[in-house]
């Protein structure tokens, strides 16, 4: 899922520190997040973040071990960021509720 | 004197390429970072070792060192800074430029904390590293570009517009003393002249790509020590006027102070009119650059 935030200022710890999250070594190819930056002149950063696991890094889980996200833990706008994950979370059950569904099926 | 492990943030390599013969080649770290601390110092030991004095700055003798922070890579605040340090054309000793740096992290999770370019190319030349693979490429079509087009080029070349790349323009190729070394467009190392030294070993950019890990020996007390001080930084009146304005948050304390350079510093403050003409806080555009976690770059 992608999401638009104006006011990230594109220091990408968020992505290291999930990278710390699923690996325990800082390394933001295994992030489930990524920062992009914009190619339409617009301020801001968007932000990319994985549902489920692919070849290089996990899909988000939410830090379901912590009291916050770590990524949430260490951005200024983390009540943007807070509400960017739970949307991912709410997906992901959603989806894996569907698959569920075709399988049942 | 802490003895530095594996697990020390340090990469643990130094990349050596010899552009006159095309020779690449590694060593460790380790034998440096227990006296010498950081990309500076290691460097600085590095050229009081190896040059002979007496040196001409655009002697292909002359070795330039691309080096990053001991902290870079990792959540630290402010550990965003890579330095080149060479035999400065400016100065005709010791020269270290910084600046933030993408190009750094990079640099260090390919598995490299120094790169230590030697000799002079035949032709104009870039350096392609990425993890294991390290590239000497031609770069006759880049010559003579600016570096804005040239990071263009290369984006488009290379077919990846996120790569990262540091590179001269025709300052640096016509070994202006005080040529730069910009890094995607909008970064600088702008001190001592080090883009005449890339220059004059017709080397006109750098591009790194790392697909590896940065290591800490305590990693949760150092991600306590981390947001601690993110939270003192970010609960600082300075902090936010710094937020606001960028370094111009502190043009009025400067100008107080007598550290405003003026007439290549023959004056250290600013007339009153033209200190009114220059006070342009005005925000065009802002971006951050990794790991400064303070949001305060502003393009004026």
């Amino acid at each position: 899922m992608i999401f638009e935030m104006i006011e990230c200022g594109g220091c990408r710890t968020c992505e290291l520190v999930c990278g710390y999250h699923h690996t325990g070594v800082f390394n933001p190819n295994k992030s489930s997040l990524k920062i992009v930056n914009r190619r339409d002149d617009q301020p801001g950063f968007l932000v990319e973040i994985k549902l489920f696991d692919d070849d290089i890094a996990s899909g988000c889980d939410g830090c379901v071990n912590l009291e916050k996200p770590l990524c949430v833990s260490y951005c200024h706008q983390d009540l943007d960021l807070l509400e960017m994950i739970q949307s991912v979370l709410d997906e992901k059950c959603n989806k894996k509720s569907d698959l569920l569904n075709i399988k049942e099926n | 004197m802490p003895k530095f492990s594996k697990n020390s943030c340090y990469a643990g390599r130094i990349l050596r390429v010899n552009l006159s013969n095309g020779e690449i080649k590694t060593e460790s770290t380790y034998k440096y970072v227990n006296d010498w601390l950081g990309s500076a110092g290691i460097a600085i030991k590095i050229l009081y070792d190896e040059l002979e004095p007496g040196l001409n700055p655009y002697d292909p003798a002359n070795i330039i060192v691309f080096g990053t922070g001991v902290l870079q890579g990792t959540t630290a605040p402010g550990a965003c800074k890579m330095t080149i340090s060479t035999l400065s054309p400016m100065t005709g000793g010791w020269g270290t430029s910084a600046s933030d740096s993408y190009l750094g992290g990079h640099l260090k999770r390919a598995g490299y904390d120094l790169l230590i370019v030697s000799g002079k190319a035949h032709t104009p030349v870039y350096l392609y590293i990425e993890d294991e693979t390290i590239e000497i490429r031609k770069a006759e079509n880049l010559w003579g570009q600016t570096t804005w087009d040239t990071v263009d080029i290369l984006h488009n070349d290379l077919n990846d517009p996120s790569l990262n790349v540091i590179c001269i323009g025709p300052a640096g190729e016509n070994l202006v003393r005080g040529a730069c070394v910009i890094q995607d467009k909008v970064r600088a190392f702008g001190r001592c002249g080090t883009g005449a030294v890339m220059g004059s070993k017709l080397l006109k950019a750098v591009i790194a790509k790392g697909s590896g890990a940065i290591s800490i020996a305590q990693p949760e007390r150092f991600l306590d020590i981390v947001k601690k001080s993110r939270t003192r930084i970010l609960n600082t009146e300075n902090t936010k006027t710094f937020q606001k304005y960028g370094t111009y948050g502190a043009y009025e304390l400067k100008q107080e102070n007598c550290q405003m350079n003026y007439k290549n510093f023959q004056e250290l403050i600013l007339p009153d009119k033209l200190f009114k003409v220059l006070d342009t806080r005005k925000i065009i555009d802002r971006y951050q650059i990794v790991a400064l976690q303070l949001y305060a770059h502003r393009h004026v």
